[in-house]
């Protein structure tokens, strides 16, 4: 999947989100939207129920599973959750991880 | 008296009275008393003496009920246990220190085997140097091993010698359950009939409803929500019933009221018991509502922030595997918490199902029953689930006659709260399964 295709679903999924919270402006969503920190533009429930409907489509629709909440996403000194676009970054990260082949590191690969 | 003795005098005023109808065949009174007198030469014979803890696997049936009383009768510690518990049965002879064990077989005899598992446990003991009869029944623990519970039957018995209603009952809960149990010798007491069906399904349970006009159906919400959903109750003729009482688990307030619908005349009634404590006598304060008394004689209950705790002069011993529960006092924490209504109580749920959503509690039982109105579904579990940001979330397993892709389920369920639940109890993560055990029976059924 594409970080572009990526960026859109979840900007879509973020507006459908800013709805169901009753937001006034859920236009407001792009890329750069905070979902962590004191401007995150959802709250903590609706930032939880994101994630996990991310989580459940890209399963779903793409055949990528990933958990997004995770100590390691936790533990970053640059947050996943900062925003969108960050998020999409993390996502194709640790998808790709998932992916290679077992056994196979980026430090064994060669030897 | 010994309750044997007060038991088998009962036996002797009505011996022409039906006392089990097992595979579609009457047993009267006067013949489980014969069977008894067989088991307890046979018993005897095969070196059972008073005090021996004696484990009975068998299901409901006239010898293994006839075996019972013969080993009540030798005072041993009973251990009944179901074949469906057969997984266990070996860590559950050590636990229980079985002297024998008897196997009743489908022709309804069985064999007593010897084994050697006494260790002395100090309850068992205890029972032994009081020349008292027992009984052990593993309760069902929500996390971890199972718990024996230990009982001295004298005491625990002694309440149904207060006459009460006689009725033709199912007995739906298993033989090693508490309920099962107490729906066994609450009916022997009062001279009713025990009703044993094939299975637990509900084509079975309504076959031996209409076949021998059972009165009284113990049973539990899930087992009426799957009556109920099967539409058996159009396909057979269920006229007989008078009384359904439920226990067990929360019954949803929707399952009561369709259960109201589908069976006018009925009572309903809510029951409520513990392996530690027997199941005390209660009363619902309507066919229609979640609300009831609980006590009797021999019970004291106490709310104490929100949890229920109960003082029985009938409660266990002890466990045989784990520290006693009690307080100084005698108080037992059943776990359960509960709303106290003026003089009525309504249980919320177990504490330990108690969703926890960065700190503020959710009862599943509310949810699923908020859930479980909509269209479409067929059954609803609402858990726990562990969550780095919350602590924990609240997810919802949904049973669908049609198939529909999780998120939007999960949309539909959250469209479908809003207004009716506060937004940190909405399930944020929904499972869709379309074929469960459920289903199967019910197409089973409809065919």
């Amino acid at each position: 999947m594409m970080k572009q295709d990526l960026v859109m679903m979840m900007v879509g999924m973020l507006t459908q989100a800013l709805e169901d919270e009753g937001s006034t402006e859920p236009g407001l969503a792009g890329p750069d939207s905070p979902l962590l920190g004191v401007d995150a533009v959802l709250t903590s429930m609706g930032l939880v129920t994101l994630i996990t409907d991310v989580e459940s489509v890209l399963e779903e629709e793409h055949n990528i599973e990933v958990t997004l909440v995770s100590e390691d996403a936790f533990s970053r000194r640059k947050s996943p959750f900062r925003t969108v676009e960050a998020l999409a970054d993390y996502i194709l990260e640790i998808s790709e991880a998932a992916n290679r082949p077992a056994g196979v590191t980026a430090d064994s690969a060669g030897s | 008296m010994e309750h044997i003795e007060w038991q088998l005098n009962r036996f002797r005023e009505a011996p022409g009275r039906p006392a089990i109808i097992w595979r579609d065949r009457e047993y009267s009174y006067g013949e489980v008393h014969e069977r008894y007198r067989d088991w307890l030469g046979r018993l005897r014979a095969a070196g059972v003496r008073g005090g021996d803890s004696v484990a009975v696997l068998s299901d409901f049936s006239p010898g293994a009920v006839s075996c019972l009383l013969a080993l009540l009768k030798l005072r041993c510690v009973l251990v009944p246990l179901s074949r469906e518990a057969r997984d266990q049965h070996r860590e559950f002879f050590a636990i229980a220190e079985l002297d024998h064990r008897v196997e009743i077989g489908e022709d309804d005899r069985g064999d007593v085997i010897r084994m050697r598992n006494r260790r002395g446990h100090p309850l068992l003991q205890q029972l032994r140097a009081a020349d008292k009869a027992g009984l052990v029944l593993f309760s069902s623990g929500s996390t971890g091993q199972p718990k024996a519970v230990l009982h001295s039957l004298p005491e625990l018995l002694n309440k149904f010698r207060t006459p009460r209603h006689c009725y033709r009952t199912l007995v739906f809960l298993l033989f090693d359950h508490i309920g099962g149990f107490n729906t066994l010798f609450y009916t022997l007491a009062n001279l009713g009939c025990v009703v044993v069906a094939d299975d637990r399904g509900v084509a079975s349970v309504c076959v031996v409803i209409e076949k021998h006009r059972v009165e009284l159906l113990p049973t539990s919400p899930s087992f009426l929500n799957l009556l109920l959903l099967s539409g058996a109750a159009d396909s057979y003729n269920l006229s007989s019933l008078a009384l359904i009482t439920y226990g067990t688990e929360v019954m949803p307030e929707r399952t009561l009221k369709m259960a109201n619908e589908a069976f006018p005349g009925v009572r309903f009634l809510q029951t409520y018991g513990l392996s530690e404590l027997g199941i005390l006598r209660s009363k619902s304060e309507s066919d229609h509502s979640l609300r009831m008394k609980i006590g009797g004689e021999d019970y004291e209950t106490r709310v104490v922030e929100g949890r229920l705790f109960i003082r029985a002069r009938s409660s266990m011993l002890g466990y045989l595997n784990a520290p006693s529960p009690f307080d100084d006092e005698g108080w037992f924490d059943t776990g359960d918490s509960v709303v106290q209504e003026g003089d009525y109580l309504r249980i919320l749920g177990r504490e330990s199902d108690i969703v926890n959503v960065g700190g503020q509690k959710v009862y599943p039982a509310e949810v699923e029953q908020v859930i479980a109105e909509m269209d479409g579904v067929i059954d609803v579990a609402v858990k726990g689930e562990a969550h780095l940001l919350l602590g924990q979330v609240v997810t919802a397993t949904v049973q669908m006659a049609d198939p529909i892709p999780a998120v939007r389920m999960r949309k539909r369920i959250a469209a479908h709260c809003k207004g009716r639940l506060q937004k940190f109890m909405v399930p944020v993560k929904v499972g869709v399964v379309a074929e469960g055990q459920v289903n199967r029976r019910f197409k089973k059924i409809r065919r």
